[in-house]
């Protein structure tokens, strides 16, 4: 391989307290490209990183209108405009016989709109990471906290990031590498 | 529950799952006993009170015509029995606990009976109606069914992780950071 391009600079972590501290002095230093891989997860953490509050909520309520609205079209529609049916002299729509279709079609465009949503919001189906052949990476998964420091980040230097992450307290600092 | 309290002692879950756990999970089978009860007693409210003698007449066919045994098992395995986990004690007791998951089990299974089989035996046709006994065949695919059950349960079990190990590593002592006040945060 001639040109390899720095991706990241990964750090270990063992200890819960350290991670945060950890997350809060990144978070402090005006990083905004980083990432923390923990195996389970950690309360105030990622308000220790500064990650935003995400919007998957509001897309969850749209699914919901979404089915909500279809659902009442499709009973207003079939039953009271194109093909009236007169049963027992009830009215051809009304709130109350919809209530069941309307609650079904509500929780599934909510759960639908909720998975598919989620999955796009992170990323996946993520088919290669370049940092999946790390074997500190792989540990995230099973007994190490892993700060990454993405070389797209405007502050990375190779250097002072470098430094950084051994000032902060991160074993095993090394660069992820194209 | 007729899983959960024999794979907690095979398995050795008992500091995973806790008699707290089993004791809460009592108390959702009280209460969903009674509401399914509730769903009982306005099926037989809305009948009557509809006048219709029609839906009157299914009723009744249903709770005393030929298959009433299995309406009346139903019925007191769902609703009767799960009412013994009033008590703390009952509900705290493992073998006692077994027992009426195990009636809770058959109630289910006489309620899916009653839907089917009471329905289907006086259905729209009177010409059609006639008393259905199964053959060894059916009672066969019925016992066959609970080995598949059993079957994909004890797979599960042997080669899938029966806690998420992930979760248990969240709260461990030790695991989360302590929280303390910094002159540098503001909260």
């Amino acid at each position: 391989m001639s040109d390899s391009k720095n991706i990241a600079v990964l750090g270990n972590f063992k200890d819960p307290n350290k991670i945060m501290h950890a997350a809060n002095k990144v978070r402090e230093s005006g990083y905004t490209d980083f990432d923390i891989y923990t195996p389970y997860p950690i309360h105030g953490l990622d308000k220790a990183m500064g990650v935003k509050r995400t919007i998957l909520p509001y897309i969850s309520f749209g699914g919901a209108m979404f089915g909500l609205g279809n659902a009442v079209f499709l009973m207003w529609w079939t039953g009271a405009v194109d093909y009236k049916l007169n049963i027992g002299g009830k009215p051809f729509f009304s709130v109350q016989f919809g209530i069941p279709i309307m609650f079904e079609l509500t929780v599934l465009l909510t759960a639908l709109a909720t998975f598919v949503a989620l999955w796009a919001l992170c990323g996946l189906p993520k088919w290669y990471s370049d940092l999946q052949d790390d074997a500190g990476f792989n540990s995230a998964v099973d007994d190490t906290f892993v700060l990454s420091i993405f070389a797209t980040d405007q502050r990375f230097s190779l250097e002072t990031t470098t430094k950084f992450m051994n000032e902060i307290g991160a074993d095993d600092v090394r660069l992820i590498e194209a | 529950m007729t899983l959960l309290v024999i794979a907690r002692e095979i398995l050795g879950l008992k500091d995973y799952i806790t008699l707290k756990h089993l004791e809460n999970m009592n108390k959702i089978i009280l209460a969903t006993g009674m509401m399914v009860g509730y769903a009982y007693s306005m099926e037989f409210f809305i009948a009557w009170y509809s006048g219709n003698e029609y839906e009157r007449t299914v009723f009744i066919n249903r709770a005393f015509g030929e298959y009433w045994w299995a309406y009346w098992s139903m019925l007191s395995c769902n609703v009767l029995s799960p009412q013994i986990y009033w008590f703390k004690k009952a509900r705290r007791n493992i073998p006692l606990m077994f027992v009426i998951s195990i009636f809770v089990n058959i109630g289910m299974w006489f309620e899916r009976f009653t839907i089917i089989s009471t329905s289907l035996h006086h259905d729209f046709l009177p010409s059609s109606w006639s008393y259905y006994t199964p053959t060894m065949v059916e009672v066969g695919i019925f016992v066959g069914t609970i080995g598949l059950f059993l079957t994909l349960f004890l797979l599960f079990s042997k080669y899938l992780p029966v806690i998420a190990i992930s979760e248990i590593k969240g709260i461990m002592p030790g695991s989360q950071p302590v929280h303390h006040h910094d002159e540098e945060h503001h909260h």
